[in-house]
């Protein structure tokens, strides 16, 4: 028993990891070649690229990837001149050092010079290091040994005045920092180093290339990470860069979405999309597609194997990590696999296999029993059991919101039914699909008014829908689905294969409350967003325990009226927006087509299970900018009114005084 | 350096002063109103003071000084007696002014009030029946220079976070740092202010811990006593391995934050982790016990 334990535990630590920071820099082995890696196209462009994406969608993994420690990582078996002539070099904006380069009493232009030197210095090693684990590589043409001789001409100018040979080099610049350290401790005592320019940089690059012809097709590619945090007129400075990016260094960035403060260059030019760089969203392209779903079954499966074995399938490694791979990852034959084997581990069960769970539980049996009962206690023709198709209980949830409304004859509805029972065309499939146009809406309404844990939310391609392209959410639903399936058995197999439905119910629960906590996290309005979207979801909840459910599924909403003010809305919507808290569209569903184009936002689907409404992006709800304002500044006076008049429009006063939304919580 | 304690049901129980010089914060609660009465009747001059994060300028009085030059203008503090009102001021004024007692060679002491109770958070914001409405916003981590350290990548990071109540900023510290969890360390206010308070800020964190990964065991330092949790952050910088730096996110109650700032005055090599949150008004209700601790900064540790 104690092995057992002790498996589970390897198996569960194996999706435990769902930072970039954990993995190192080495990421050859963890790293899984994303299907947008095609689009990308490092070979043949040497245009500046642009990753966006939110938190946890793999943007620092990616980079990570590209950098030289993966590139050349020693376990590699081969090194080609294919991978030599695409150098990465990685830097993160360390928020603490790059804000501190500012204001302080000293002009704007010392600043600039000193952001210039300390990028410089950081970068020229990263360059040094990156010659070094080609060295310790299997490359053939360079070895550790060879880094001794190493001497360059250019370093000893006086421009410079550093050491020529590649050791004291890299020590030297180490010892820069140290300097530099601690003249921005105290700028005031220390007299300030000699900055330098990213000339050094030019330099440094083409002397290498001169020293070793391999290098001759090389590109020098400069990511930096979390751009976002750099201040503006450092945001200037690497905005030139990029602009001007030419061979052999080449800049790229990594940011969240909004995260530019300014375009501007030091010069009198802007930075432009399409002529200065591309944008890949890295939340975008693989959203809601198969491709996802295929890529998030391969890191996970890929994970896994390492532990444990796959039913006697397995990967090759350098399928995934190569991009030669990318083409054999699209065969049906191996999609259709791998697929199969995460759907053993994380089984869905098909709408109507879901409703019928309802016949094997008699407390929702009897409470579906009690609310039809309660509909038609007028009606002595009729009785709930009239509406109870044990075959198909699709279509007693969809009767239960359709008896509510009272443009239908609740005769007419039973007469469908049994049309439906005898196989005859009828309303709840064919042309008008009740079933297909409702059930969701309403399976989501009846759990709306119960303590229990609603089994929408299970099966992988529902944990890749409300993961919406972010990784960090798929393996965080998944390692909460190990979790709770190890608390509940001691036995090795149930707890990897066929988890039940429960138990994926359930840690999609969790991990949406762990998300939502999460918000608090992002950034100086975290606490503001966090009341935001938890108002905005307790709204989209209200409309959801709306018993018509005329319009299932609302949960995004566009502001149709009034004008936007308010510079603390519009702020607080650009952060929802940045932290991929909420998502942008444009509509593309307008009235009439001489209509303004408005947006739409749709809030970010792995918080649907917490607040029990639909992760599928359905229906809007139409809101006017006042509304907007309550739910993200408003008292909460002003937000309880907001409520109260929801739910009279929607006649649901009863509801908001029985269900506290918030109150049921013991985390 | 020395720490003496003195606590006391009243403020005129204690031993002290007159000083010249009590700096104090701003007043959003009633012990804060109290906190500020007791500086401006034993001291010659109060001065209020007030950091800028963002600007990296602390104001004092009438004037503003940049963080490069506080040190010209706190000249005036030589020799003096001071009172530094922890109850109002926040962390990094703290830390800025004992510094500058530290190089002034000024008597010190440090008042701090304890609270009766917290306000707890009303409906919708609750999703946690143990949140605190201590904050209202956090600037972020801004650097307050002279008290953060940039290392080459060789280096690894040692943070050590002093719980409080509001388990969030220890996330948000984690994510935007990139903090290991793996090398994290957590100290516990215990005994706390009040039998059974350690369990909110037990409740609270342990579940970032889990979230979070942490692996190693959590420490433990009185909720009132400086000198305690001094002495486990320096048990903590006694053991680092030499390629390790120390970070310290300093998120617990006040006496702890005393310790932070005494202990970063003392290492230079240790880095401050802060967001700067901008208090609630009316976050606590009335006085449980006044403290008041004296530092004599003549000898390290």
């Amino acid at each position: 028993m104690s092995s057992n334990i002790q498996n589970k535990k390897i198996i569960i630590n194996a999706l435990a990891q769902n930072r970039a920071e954990e993995f190192g820099f080495d990421l050859s082995k963890e790293f899984v070649l994303p299907p947008l890696f095609e689009e990308i196209d490092f070979q043949k462009s040497s245009k500046p690229k642009i990753f966006i994406g939110g938190r946890g969608c793999g943007k620092t993994m990616l980079l990570r990837y590209l950098s030289h420690r993966t590139s050349f990582s020693p376990s590699k078996e081969t090194i080609t001149s294919e991978d030599i002539s695409n150098i990465g070099l990685y830097w993160k904006v360390d928020t603490h050092l790059v804000h501190q380069l500012q204001k302080r009493s000293l002009d704007i232009e010392t600043w600039e010079n000193a952001f210039e030197h300390i990028f410089t210095i950081y970068f020229a090693i990263e360059i040094l290091e990156s010659i070094s684990s080609i060295a310790n590589s299997k490359f053939q043409d360079l070895n550790l040994k060879d880094l001794d001789n190493l001497v360059f001409n250019f370093t000893t100018d006086l421009e410079y005045g550093l050491p020529n040979r590649y050791q004291d080099l890299r020590l030297d610049l180490e010892k820069k920092i140290v300097e530099f350290q601690s003249w921005l401790r105290n700028i005031k005592k220390i007299k300030s180093p000699i900055f330098f320019s990213k000339n050094l940089l030019v330099d440094l690059t083409k002397a290498l290339i001169e020293i070793f012809p391999f290098l001759q097709n090389s590109i020098f590619n400069i990511y930096i990470d979390e751009y976002e945090n750099l201040v503006e007129y450092q945001q200037e400075i690497i905005n030139t860069w990029v602009k001007h990016s030419e061979f052999p260094l080449i800049f790229h960035l990594a940011m969240k979405r909004n995260a530019f403060r300014t375009k501007k260059t030091v010069g009198t030019e802007n930075l432009s999309e399409v002529h200065d760089y591309r944008i890949h969203d890295l939340e975008e392209m693989p959203k809601g597609k198969k491709d996802f779903t295929i890529f998030s079954a391969e890191i996970l499966l890929n994970r896994l194997q390492a532990q444990i074995s796959l039913k006697g399938f397995t990967f090759e490694t350098a399928l995934l990590k190569n991009r030669e791979g990318l083409t054999k990852r699209k065969n049906d034959e191996y999609q259709k696999n791998i697929l199969s084997i995460i759907n053993e581990i994380f089984p869905s069960i098909s709408k109507k296999e879901l409703a019928n769970k309802v016949n094997d539980d008699n407390f929702l049996k009897n409470k579906l029993l009690h609310r039809l009962n309660e509909l038609l206690k007028n009606r002595t023709d009729m009785s709930a059991d009239d509406f109870f198709v044990e075959d198909d209980m699709r279509v007693t949830f969809v009767s239960l919101v359709l008896l509510h409304r009272d443009n239908l004859d609740p005769a007419d509805i039973l007469l469908e039914i049994n049309k439906y029972r005898e196989q005859q065309p009828n309303k709840f499939n064919y042309k008008t699909d009740w079933i297909q146009n409702n059930f969701v809406g309403a399976y989501l309404y009846f759990y709306s008014n119960l303590n229990r844990v609603c089994p929408l939310f299970t099966g992988f391609n529902t944990f890749c829908e409300m993961s919406n392209g972010n990784i960090r959410h798929l393996t965080e639903l998944c390692y909460k689905t190990f979790l709770r399936a190890s608390d509940d058995s001691y036995s090795i197999d149930v707890q990897l294969w066929n988890i039940s439905i429960e138990d994926q119910a359930q840690a999609a629960e969790q991990a949406s409350i762990n998300f939502l906590n999460e918000i608090k996290t992002f950034g100086r309005y975290g606490n503001q967003l966090h009341t935001f979207i938890n108002r905005l979801g307790a709204l989209f909840n209200l409309a959801q325990r709306n018993p018509k459910q005329s319009e299932p599924e609302q949960n995004h909403f566009a502001i149709v009226e009034g004008n936007n003010e308010n510079p603390e809305v519009n702020t607080l919507l650009d952060e929802a927006i940045k932290w991929s808290v909420l998502f942008e569209e444009k509509s593309t569903k307008k009235k009439s087509p001489s209509d303004p184009d408005f947006s739409e936002y749709i809030m970010n689907p792995i918080y649907a299970p917490y607040f029990k409404i639909s992760y599928r992006k359905k229906r809007k709800l139409e809101i006017n900018y006042k509304t907007l304002t309550t739910l993200c500044t408003g008292s909460l006076n002003d937000y309880e009114n907001l409520l109260k008049t929801y739910g009279q429009k929607w006649n649901l006063n009863d509801t908001i005084k029985d269900n506290n939304l918030f109150t049921n919580l013991d985390l | 350096m020395n720490l003496s304690l003195q606590e006391s049901s009243e403020g005129f129980a204690l031993d002290h002063g007159p000083w010249d010089f009590a700096f104090i914060g701003e007043k959003l609660d009633e012990r804060g109103g109290q906190a500020i009465a007791f500086g401006t009747s034993h001291s010659t001059k109060l001065i209020r003071v007030k950091y800028n994060a963002e600007d990296m300028i602390l104001s004092f009085g009438d004037k503003d000084s940049s963080i490069d030059e506080i040190e010209d203008d706190f000249k005036f503090l030589q020799n003096k007696k001071i009172l530094i009102e922890s109850t109002t001021v926040n962390f990094v004024e703290l830390l800025l002014v004992l510094q500058q007692a530290k190089i002034n060679g000024c008597e010190t002491s440090i008042l701090y009030l304890e609270p009766k109770s917290y306000s707890k958070r009303r409906m919708p914001e609750i999703v946690h029946r143990r949140e605190f409405e201590l904050s209202e916003q956090t600037l972020g981590f801004y650097p307050v220079p002279g008290f953060v350290n940039t290392f080459g990548s060789t280096m690894s990071k040692k943070t050590v976070f002093i719980a409080g109540y509001e388990s969030e900023r220890i996330s948000r510290t984690i994510e935007e740092n990139s903090v290991s969890s793996y090398n994290c360390d957590l100290i516990f206010g215990v005994p706390a202010f009040k039998v059974g308070w350690e369990m909110n800020s037990f409740a609270n964190n342990i579940g970032v811990m889990k979230e979070q990964r942490f692996v190693n065991e959590p420490f433990y330092s009185s909720a009132t006593n400086p000198g305690t949790t001094y002495d486990v952050l320096f048990n903590i910088y006694s053991t680092l391995d030499p390629n390790e730096k120390m970070f310290i996110a300093p998120l617990g109650p006040k006496p702890a934050g005393i310790a932070t700032a005494l202990f970063l005055i003392n290492h230079n090599d240790v880095s401050l982790f802060y967001d700067h949150p901008s208090k609630k008004s009316e976050r606590s209700t009335e006085v449980k016990k006044w403290h008041l601790y004296t530092i004599n900064f003549g000898d390290n540790d």
